[in-house]
């Protein structure tokens, strides 16, 4: 009897322990996730998708983590990830899209704000390859040092060093060309 | 840094900054998704068959669970809470006092006995169990008689600091950060003095530096600054004054106006929010009314806690139920006074009860510092302390049943 109470006891500590860090990190890195999404796939509503998967996916996986004081690494690489795919199925959708007329300033440069001068710079990191776009945006908005970008996108930190190099090079042309 | 980095930084900062806090919605339940949210994720999905029969049920779950987290964990007063059983938000510590005697169990959860004995304090970690600390609070001489009913253990909102009394002497329990007994000093004697004759429960600010008890004879109540001394008295007369609860919310306090005299034109009882922060005067000057009816329904009243947004109250009830055999109930209800409409039984549990008019211990022992978790004993009907989880009670885990008990978080 004793036996069985403590077998049963077990998974409740254990999912006690995961509701509690999940809710923690949760709280703390919420809206810095989001925000991390919505740079990636540049739409609030489907950043907070992919925040919410993300969560769902760190709370049951809870007990597999390794090391569960790297919860937030494992978040921003799930959230990542999760940009990955909406934007690999959104490149999907467009190539098959119907090509409809367009008017002028309502496309994708449109979506910056009007009073926002370098909006340009932002949306130019979309015409990116996808791995210099991330190690941009986790290097320069998430401000994270190359070790910790490294071990977010599972990539060595020459790998990161060299790509944000590239990626800055290629930023730098990209603007260049829609200026001259 | 050069130029282009400054203007990715500026920019990639201000394109976040759309999204703002009170505009990102709430984790959700998978259900209730976009057609968007469902597209994304059976396109992203790639979890075998047996997974993703179980993904919906699972998610459904960890969001819910997550959902009752922060909004217990994170919201503040104003918001209708959820409802009380996540472990999440529920205070860090809890503090039980193990009562030494040679004695006997003269009722459920009650020790009397002589010493030579001990009163300790035992500090747990309210989540794992996990003994954090032990202390003593009192030696119990060789032929002093003791009885538990005369030790009371109560704790501030911040789960730091903790009253405990013993007959004749109260002492402060303070905690350091990571739950460690930081040190237990006894009231001086001045405010020892004053709270004689005073009514359980004695109350413990917010912040832990106050004390707040009544004076049954006086029939006032009286705020005591514990670094200081100062006392600030508020009068009750003609009514009997009570105070119940002093939730997280500063300088109010609960109260329970009681109209034993039978003044004209008086509900029996009045719950009231008393402003403590003034120098004192009459507790109904200094007061407002919260909820002045009665149940009649045959519910005796006892035990009320409010909720950080002061509009519910927990209320333990203890019951008889007649018929055949003589039991005895215990009920603790969610209840609205802006409504005033009974809301739902959060915990209902029987006992037969051997002598009329006997009540186990039943009720809600401490509010946890977001009001939303309830420790709550069941002495005679159950396991004893435990938290209120779903619609039962889960023993608080380290806690050993050895009928001394007192605890507080």
């Amino acid at each position: 009897m004793n036996t069985s109470a403590a077998g049963l006891s077990h998974p409740k500590e254990e999912a006690r322990h995961a509701t509690v860090a999940v809710t923690d990190l949760f709280r703390e890195h919420h809206l810095e996730l989001v925000r991390l999404a919505l740079v990636m796939v540049g739409d609030q509503e489907t950043a907070e998708d992919v925040v919410q998967d993300a969560f769902e996916r760190l709370y049951l996986g809870w007990n597999r983590l390794r090391e569960p004081s790297n919860a937030l690494v494992y978040a921003r690489s799930s959230v990542i990830n999760g940009c990955r795919s909406v934007m690999r199925r959104s490149a999907v959708a467009r190539k098959h899209a119907p090509k409809l007329a367009v008017t002028s300033g309502t496309g994708a440069a449109g979506t910056g704000s009007a009073d926002d001068d370098h909006a340009d710079l932002a949306d130019a990191l979309q015409l990116l390859p996808r791995r210099q776009r991330e190690v941009l945006v986790l290097r320069y908005y998430a401000d994270l040092d190359v070790a910790e970008v490294a071990a977010t996108l599972r990539i060595a930190p020459s790998a990161v060093r060299s790509t944000c190099t590239r990626g800055l090079a290629a930023l730098a042309r990209v603007l260049g060309e829609d200026r001259g | 840094m050069t130029d282009i980095e400054e203007r990715l930084r500026h920019d990639l900062k201000k394109r976040a900054e759309r999204a703002r806090p009170g505009s990102i919605r709430p984790l959700r339940v998978p259900s209730a998704s976009r057609r968007s949210r469902a597209r994304y994720r059976l396109a992203s999905a790639r979890r075998s068959r047996a997974a993703r029969a179980l993904a919906p049920a699972a998610a459904m779950v960890a969001v819910i669970a997550i959902i009752a987290g922060v909004w217990m964990a994170g919201q503040p007063g104003g918001e209708r809470p959820a409802a009380a059983g996540s472990s999440a938000g529920i205070p860090k510590y809890y503090v039980t006092l193990k009562t030494a005697l040679r004695g006997k169990n003269p009722a459920p959860g009650v020790l009397a006995g002589v010493g030579p004995g001990r009163v300790t304090a035992v500090v747990r970690d309210s989540l794992t169990g996990a003994f954090l600390g032990s202390v003593l609070i009192e030696r119990v001489p060789r032929g002093k008689s003791l009885s538990t009913r005369a030790t009371w253990i109560t704790a501030a909102a911040n789960d730091r600091v903790f009253a405990i009394g013993v007959p004749g002497d109260v002492y402060i329990l303070r905690l350091r950060s990571d739950g460690q007994v930081a040190g237990v000093s006894p009231l001086p004697a001045a405010v020892s003095k004053a709270m004689s004759g005073s009514l359980y429960p004695v109350l413990l600010s917010p912040a832990g530096t106050e004390l707040a008890f009544t004076n049954v004879t006086e029939r006032q109540l009286l705020v005591v600054t514990l670094a200081t001394g100062a006392v600030r008295s508020w009068k009750a007369r003609p009514y009997f004054v009570n105070a119940v609860q002093w939730p997280d919310t500063g300088n109010k306090i609960l109260i329970v106006l009681n109209n034993l005299n039978g003044q004209p034109g008086q509900p029996p009882a009045q719950f009231r929010l008393l402003d403590v922060g003034g120098t004192g005067g009459h507790v109904l000057a200094d007061s407002r009314l919260v909820y002045s009816s009665p149940f009649k329904d045959g519910y005796n009243l006892s035990e009320p806690v409010m909720t950080p947004n002061g509009d519910l109250l927990f209320l333990a009830h203890s019951v008889y139920t007649r018929g055949g055999v003589q039991t005895t109930a215990c009920r603790v209800v969610e209840f609205s006074p802006g409504a005033r409409r009974l809301l739902r039984v959060l915990y209902k549990a029987h006992a037969p009860s051997k002598a009329v008019g006997y009540f186990p211990p039943c009720g809600v022992v401490s509010v946890g510092p977001t009001g939303l978790n309830l420790l709550i004993e069941d002495f005679g009907y159950g396991t004893g302390f435990g938290r209120l989880d779903g619609s039962r009670i889960t023993a608080l885990p380290g806690w050993a049943n050895d009928a001394s008990p007192q605890a507080a978080w």
